[in-house]
Formats: C-alpha cells, sequence, structure tokens
C-alpha cells in the first residue's frame, strides 16, 4: 500500500473513533437521565455493565501488534 | 515490522467506545447524585471554584474529594499498568489489570449507591470518591494505549482533535485546489 493510502486511512480511522467517543459519552449521559425517570436504581448497573464488557473485549482482543507508529 | 495506526484502533475500538459509555454514564450519574463531574477534571475544577465562590463549603467539598480520588485513581492506575506493561506483548494484561481495578470500585459504587437511604447522605462522599478513584484508574489505562488524539474522559481533547483533523483536512483540499488553479494559470499563460 502506498504511504499516502496508509496516512489518510489511519487519518479516517482516527476520525471514527474520535467521533465514536463523542457520540457514545453522549449517549450514555442521555440514556442515564431516561433510566433517572423512569429506573433510578439501574443507572449504577450501566458503567458497572459497560466495564464488566470492556474487561471481556481486552481479554478476547488479539494481542496488539509490534512496532506500533502513534 | 511497522503496523497501521488503522489496525490498532480496530483492535482497540470495542474497548475504548465500552470506556466511553462508562465514563459517560458516570459524570452523569455523579452529577445527578452529588453535583460533581468525575470523569472530567476541568469541569469539577469549575465547580470546586464556584462553591468557593459562592461560599457554598459542601459543594466545594465533594468537588474537592473527587478531584483528590481522581488524582489517587490515576496514580493506582499508572502503578497497576505500569507493574504488567514491559513489554508491548504484555499491554493486555497490563490494561485487564487496570480495568479490573476499575470495575471493582464501580462495584462499590455501586453497593453504596443502592444502599444510600440506609448509609445516610454523608456516604455520597464515598460515592464521590469511589467514582474519582474509578475514572482516575481509566484515564490512566486509556492513556496507556497510546491512541493518538483518544481520550475516554475528558472530551474537550477528543472534541478538539476531531475538529482540527477536520479542519486540517479541509485546509489541505482547498491548498491542493490553489494549486492546481495556479499550475493551470500559469500553463494558459504559456500556452498564449
Amino acid at each position: 500500500m502506498h504511504e499516502a493510502d496508509r496516512k489518510k486511512r489511519d487519518w479516517e480511522s482516527r476520525l471514527e473513533i474520535q467521533a465514536g467517543v463523542f457520540i457514545v459519552y453522549g449517549l450514555a449521559a442521555c440514556v442515564m437521565a431516561t433510566l433517572q425517570a423512569y429506573w433510578a436504581g439501574g443507572k449504577p448497573l450501566s458503567p458497572l455493565v459497560a466495564v464488566v464488557l470492556a474487561i471481556w473485549a481486552t481479554f478476547h482482543a488479539q494481542p496488539r501488534p509490534q512496532g506500533t507508529e502513534g | 515490522m511497522r503496523t497501521s495506526l488503522t489496525n490498532v484502533i480496530r483492535k482497540d475500538s470495542a474497548l475504548v467506545l465500552l470506556l466511553s459509555w462508562t465514563a459517560g454514564s458516570m459524570d452523569a450519574i455523579s452529577y445527578i447524585t452529588a453535583h460533581v463531574l468525575p470523569a472530567n477534571m476541568t469541569g469539577n475544577t469549575v465547580l470546586l471554584g464556584l462553591g468557593l465562590g459562592f461560599g457554598h463549603l459542601a459543594e466545594a467539598t465533594k468537588s474537592a474529594v473527587a478531584l483528590c480520588g481522581y488524582i489517587l485513581g490515576v496514580a493506582l492506575g499508572v502503578l497497576l499498568v505500569d507493574r504488567h506493561y514491559h513489554l508491548q506483548a504484555e499491554m493486555k494484561r497490563a490494561i485487564t489489570s487496570a480495568v479490573a481495578a476499575e470495575a471493582a470500585a464501580l462495584f462499590v459504587f455501586s453497593i453504596v449507591s443502592w444502599n444510600l437511604q440506609i448509609l445516610g447522605r454523608s456516604a455520597v462522599v464515598v460515592l464521590v470518591v469511589l467514582a474519582g478513584v474509578a475514572m482516575g484508574i481509566q484515564s490512566a489505562a486509556v492513556r496507556k494505549l497510546n491512541l493518538p488524539g483518544v481520550v475516554t474522559t475528558y472530551i474537550t481533547g477528543t472534541i478538539t482533535s476531531l475538529t482540527s483533523g477536520f479542519a486540517g483536512e479541509f485546509a489541505n483540499g482547498m491548498e491542493d485546489e490553489l494549486c492546481t488553479k495556479l499550475i493551470e494559470r500559469k500553463e494558459i499563460g504559456r500556452a498564449a
């Protein structure tokens, strides 16, 4: 792959993950407001379930490749 | 072997998005419960300043406690990650240990949160500490992932990187277009 193509793909991936983080963060706050209105006791479950899934995701992820460019 | 950033982002995207959900949830829950922002120390520092300025010492104390909890969490997270992380191959174990510690803090947070009526209003301070510690650990873990411009806690940094990326690409596009036009004009001038 050409260097320019690789750079463009990296740039797109970075923007995608940044946009994803922004949207998910805001959406989580929005869902918490809804939970507060309808099921206040369920609020603490949301971050707990997400972090347990995050452990699962880390555990099942492939090992990170060597020589990562940052 | 050099690996592209795209491959790294793909591998870590689920983890990063789940941790963003955790941070967004924790900021919302803590703001509703105690008027603090444990994942967002910029906002929390403003709340601390406002509390002090208006003389609302109880509010200021909660913000200060969240700040201390966050600092403690970052220190704990760095210790946990660095203890396991010596080689790139050990990254998975390092991140898992930090996220597991965060999960433990969030588990206690949930228990205290569900029993707030029994434990009394003073337990809110415990909630604030636990939330700060959990978000501090998360920040340290995500920092270790070393994804450029990706932070799951303070969203200001993410928005800045996102907008800079778009604006930079737009500026490059404009520059390229301008160059092409100048070359075309020169060629037309030569032909004439």
